[in-house]
């Protein structure tokens, strides 16, 4: 239990106690207030149990809506960072065809694009793992597979073999279509965090 | 197992990992299962030990080369024999060294 927490219980408790005591003081020694003498126990205990659902309940769920929301908010950033980092992979090859060059320090640029979206995708898994656990295995199973088969489209064809000098109009297409679909796949994982 | 041997790729090989064959250019998968990894996994075999392999600290692997190295190792001594004598490391990267483990048991015909 972390320090907050302790305070809260303790407080509450406090509250609890003091109240209790002045609803004894009140019944027993004060005329403050008049019972009814065949007011039951029962109808007391209703009344208190009302008030305290009253105040607590809409505390409790506005700190919950609250709390989830922030915690969404900072998975959908984690997921704008990925989208932004493969923009500058799309940003090299639509570089490379209006260039009609690729060179190796491209390549080299687009590996370390990808290795620094994995570090953001882990990011992402641990995050998503610690807030939503039961979901998080296919939402990252999900996203695994279709930034693989991306990944696997740009690195385990021709653009890495180093006779691969331009980008032409196809190469330039194609690409365009698979970008698409991992920045689909990934807007759409924005929608699944929403839903959650 | 003990580990008794290791590869660093950015030390013994290049921080740049190319394709899958020699053809396609420098630093291959081709280059780097021929002349470093397949002899070190020949030899821990033979030792019954195991050899540590850290990827860490490159530019990134193409799946190319990923597929042209341990792919190809696995699809030549069997996945379980790559996986009882290789230890991975990555502390940069676990999808890197989920991506490796993966190719290795489901290695892609190439």
């Amino acid at each position: 239990m972390s320090r907050k927490q302790k305070t809260i219980v303790l407080l509450i408790t406090s509250v609890i106690f003091i109240g209790g005591l002045c609803i004894g003081l009140l019944w027993k020694d004060l005329p403050l207030i008049k019972f009814n003498p065949e007011l039951k126990l029962y109808e007391i205990a209703n009344l208190l149990l009302t008030l305290t659902i009253g105040i607590t309940i809409p505390l409790l769920v506005k700190k919950w809506i609250e709390d989830n929301r922030s915690i969404k908010t900072s998975l959908v950033d984690e997921i704008k960072n990925i989208i932004s980092t493969l923009g500058k992979i799309k940003a090299i090859i639509t570089s490379g065809h209006n260039d009609a060059s690729i060179s190796k320090e491209n390549k080299d640029e687009i590996n370390y694009l990808f290795h620094e979206t994995e570090l953001q995708i882990n990011s992402l898994n641990e995050q998503l793992k610690i807030a939503f656990k039961s979901e998080s295995k296919k939402i990252m199973e999900d996203l695994k597979k279709n930034y693989h088969s991306y990944k696997d489209y740009l690195t385990d064809g021709e653009l890495m073999i180093s006779s691969f000098i331009k980008v032409d109009d196809r190469f330039y297409r194609e690409h365009n279509t698979e970008s698409a679909k991992i920045e689909t796949h990934l807007k759409t994982v924005i929608h699944q965090i929403h839903k959650l | 197992m003990e580990i008794k041997d290791k590869i660093v790729i950015e030390i013994d090989f290049t921080t740049t990992p190319g394709a899958r064959y020699r053809t396609d250019g420098d630093f291959s998968g081709e280059q780097f299962l021929e002349e470093i990894l397949l002899p070190k996994f020949e030899k821990a075999v033979a030792g019954n030990y195991k050899l540590l392999i850290d990827l860490d600290k490159v530019w990134g692997y193409p799946s190319s080369f990923v597929s042209g190295s341990f792919g190809k190792l696995s699809l030549a001594k069997s996945s379980e024999l790559v996986l009882k004598h290789i230890e991975f490391k990555s502390d940069d990267n676990p999808i890197r060294l989920e991506k490796v483990i993966n190719e290795i048991k489901s290695p892609r015909k190439k």
